[in-house]
């Protein structure tokens, strides 16, 4: 790490700022450009993993209207660097798309949302119709309640490469936007030849609730209940990640047996949504009796959340400072009832699908190649499943995850059946976290009081491995006021959405929703 | 941890389907008979067991004399997430308003959270429902008999009129 540091220290000097475990560095526009080939072949940088926009208006600090933040990542180092560029409104950006492919979708919502212009055109928009009227995320927007609206086109162009005969072979599919194995809603669009897929479209959106803009209007300490409800299936997920990050900021210690507390419904909620994914592939594919099974598994999951919490779905357990309540007595039996006899469960799971010949043949299609999938900004059991060895867990461990042993499973193909058999092994490694943890739980409080909740000024990161990807949240804070300046999601679900049409390319049109449901996609995650 | 290249391979047809159907005949004679027999329960007569700390509608605790132990700070009202209580009144005093909207309750518990005078708590009543928007907003009196477990003889009042029915 140090000899790594030095060589960047060398090449960037006194622009090259440390912080936290963070890199910090300023840059002119026009400057990023033109290093970023470099930063990704020379230092590694290989992996984009979001890009924030703010808005300056209004911040007497400032000078220049906009702020793009880019966060690049070393995985090999570990290295996550933080590259700020101030912009005027006029400025045209450059786009970084052929450097790391995954920039594409991440400057469309710039350009829609913030209305940073670019040198080159970027293709049609996925978020606000062209004559939608203003910016969304600009300080100054008014909603245009009553104007009139367009409808955003999604429609295929003619494919080039084929004549008219061939044209008129082809027909249009709908899928969704309601469909039992999308958790919400997200509408595919596929044209076929026959029974083949030829090019696929997404349209998403439909579960759009204006987070990001929402949080700048709830004060710091009841935003937590809004983070809550940013994804159904994995709620503990996102506040868990939301109070390390405040945490951080403000630099406090939490009690020892929180920590162990947030670990121990962290992996409870990852066993949850790996069985959810699980039931969404095994109905999708037909099979009936594995749904409910998986649904079994993930009653057992919930009834620990109520004990705890007093609710099921969003167990508002977490709070800046530790966790509301401490682990009623019997609690500890009942878990490990409870995952004895989810290990009954995933034995029976495994009897039924694991080299089965049926469930074989179907999933070993839709591959990523680990390239492209670093590429395109997936991360997650999605990304274990070609074989790339990244969980934050392991390479940035918070909490107690250093002391605690568990294994990374790693695909070989890439292929669905590659992400169902990492997910069966990474429940299996979780109910050895969980019961590791509770074996060794620490004594104490489980909560502190913390007066002021508002982080220092600046910007700060922090992520967490989610149960479909690396899960962070930017916060702009100008460390006065009651409400935070910008906040921004990376959400995995976005960035894995952007696989989809090339994976069930020339696939046929049964593994679409197969090869949609292994991806893991929330909905409520994906639009915000 | 790599996964063992044999889960990649087949097991052959016939040992799978008789695997499979071996596993689920068990399961299913299990569930008939053996002691895991899940059975569904009489809803409403019978009730599911809710744990101790339940997040349902928030009430009001009353003193002795029942009275309302609030005295109208406001603290709730500010940090609801989403503005559902409306309260108004002379601090120190009991509340001459104090209206929540369910409508809008997302039953994150903050307001007894943020209560001093520990004068709201979370209750165990979740089943809400309603015919008009407007009577999904309590008062300030009708929140000081919610959440209740239901009463025994209530209970039974159902029970006789389902054997009827």
């Amino acid at each position: 790490m140090f000899d790594f540091y030095d060589q960047l220290k060398q090449e960037f000097g006194e622009n090259l700022k440390k912080k936290d475990s963070f890199l910090e560095m300023k840059l002119e526009a026009v400057h990023f450009h033109q290093l970023a080939s470099q930063l990704k072949n020379k230092f590694g940088f290989i992996f984009l993993s979001d890009i924030c926009g703010v808005d300056n208006k209004g911040d007497s600090k400032k000078e220049k209207r906009f702020t793009i933040i880019y966060h690049l990542l070393n995985l090999e180092e570990y290295c996550h660097l933080r590259i700020s560029i101030d912009i005027d409104e006029e400025t045209k950006l450059s786009s970084v798309g052929a450097t790391w492919p995954s920039s594409k979708r991440l400057e469309l919502e710039l350009r829609d949302l913030l209305g940073i212009l670019f040198d080159t055109e970027l293709g049609a928009g996925f978020l606000n119709p062209s004559d939608y009227g203003g910016f969304p995320l600009r300080k100054d927007f008014t909603p245009n309640v009553n104007g009139p609206v367009s409808i955003l086109s999604t429609s295929f162009p003619d494919d080039p490469s084929i004549d008219a005969d061939q044209r008129g072979v082809r027909s249009w599919v709908n899928i969704g936007p309601h469909h039992p194995v999308m958790k919400n809603n997200v509408r595919m669009i596929l044209e076929l030849e026959g029974e083949y897929i030829r090019r696929c479209q997404y349209e998403t959106g439909f579960h759009h609730r204006g987070f990001e803009k929402q949080a700048e209007k709830l004060p710091w300490p009841t935003l937590i209940t809004l983070i809550e409800r940013l994804n159904s299936q994995a709620p503990f997920m996102c506040t868990s990640t939301w109070c390390h990050l405040i945490e951080n900021s403000l630099k406090l210690q939490i009690p020892e047996r929180a920590m162990a507390i947030r670990m121990v419904f962290i992996e409870l909620t990852r066993i949850q949504d790996h069985l959810e994914c699980i039931a969404s592939c095994a109905v999708a594919a037909g099979n009936e009796s594995v749904y409910f099974i998986c649904q079994q598994g993930r009653e057992l999951v919930y009834e620990l959340f109520e004990r705890m919490s007093g609710s099921r779905l969003n167990p508002a357990l977490n709070c800046i400072g530790g966790v509301k309540y401490d682990i009623p007595i019997g609690w500890i039996t009942d878990c490990f009832e409870a995952l004895k006899k989810m290990d009954d469960l995933l034995t029976h799971i495994e009897t039924l699908f694991t080299r089965s010949s049926i469930w074989l043949d179907r999933n070993m299609v839709s591959e990523i190649n680990a390239g492209r999938a670093l590429d395109l900004g997936i991360t997650g059991p999605v990304l274990r499943s070609c074989g790339v060895n990244y969980d934050l867990r392991k390479v940035n461990p918070i909490y107690f995850y250093s002391d605690v042993e568990f294994e990374i499973p790693l695909g070989v193909r890439g292929e669905n059946y590659d992400r169902y058999l990492v997910r069966m092994e990474e429940i299996r490694q979780s109910i050895s976290i969980v019961i590791q943890v509770l074996d060794n739980l620490p004594i104490g409080e489980v909560s502190k009081i913390v007066e002021n909740q508002i982080p220092p000024a600046g910007i700060h990161y922090s992520s967490l491995e989610s149960s479909n990807g690396e899960l962070g949240f930017t916060v702009v804070s100008d460390g006065e006021s009651d409400f935070p300046w910008r906040l921004k999601v990376r959400s995995p679900s976005f960035m894995n959405i952007i696989a989809l049409p090339e994976m069930i390319q020339n696939r046929l049109l049964d593994d679409a929703l197969m090869s949609f449901s292994s991806l893991n996609i929330n909905p409520g995650e994906l639009d915000r | 941890m790599i996964l063992k290249n044999e889960y990649y391979k087949a097991k052959s047809l016939t040992l799978g389907v008789m695997k499979s159907f071996l596993s689920m005949s068990y399961n299913v004679i299990r569930r008939l008979y053996g002691a895991e027999k899940i059975t569904t329960i009489n809803y409403p007569i019978e009730s599911y067991l809710y744990s101790k700390n339940q997040m349902g509608l928030p009430r009001l605790v009353l003193d002795k004399k029942g009275r309302s132990l609030c005295t109208s700070c406001d603290a709730c009202q500010k940090v609801c997430p989403t503005n559902a209580l409306d309260i108004s009144g002379k601090e120190g005093q009991e509340p001459e308003v104090f209206n929540l909207d369910v409508g809008k309750c997302i039953f994150c518990g903050w307001c007894a959270d943020v209560c001093a005078d520990k004068a709201i708590e979370m209750s165990d009543e979740h089943i809400i429902a309603a015919h008009a928007e407007e009577s999904l907003i309590f008062s300030f009196n009708e929140l000081k008999s919610k959440g209740r477990r239901p009463n025994p003889e209530i209970k039974n009042q159902v029970n006789s009129e389902g054997m009827e029915g």
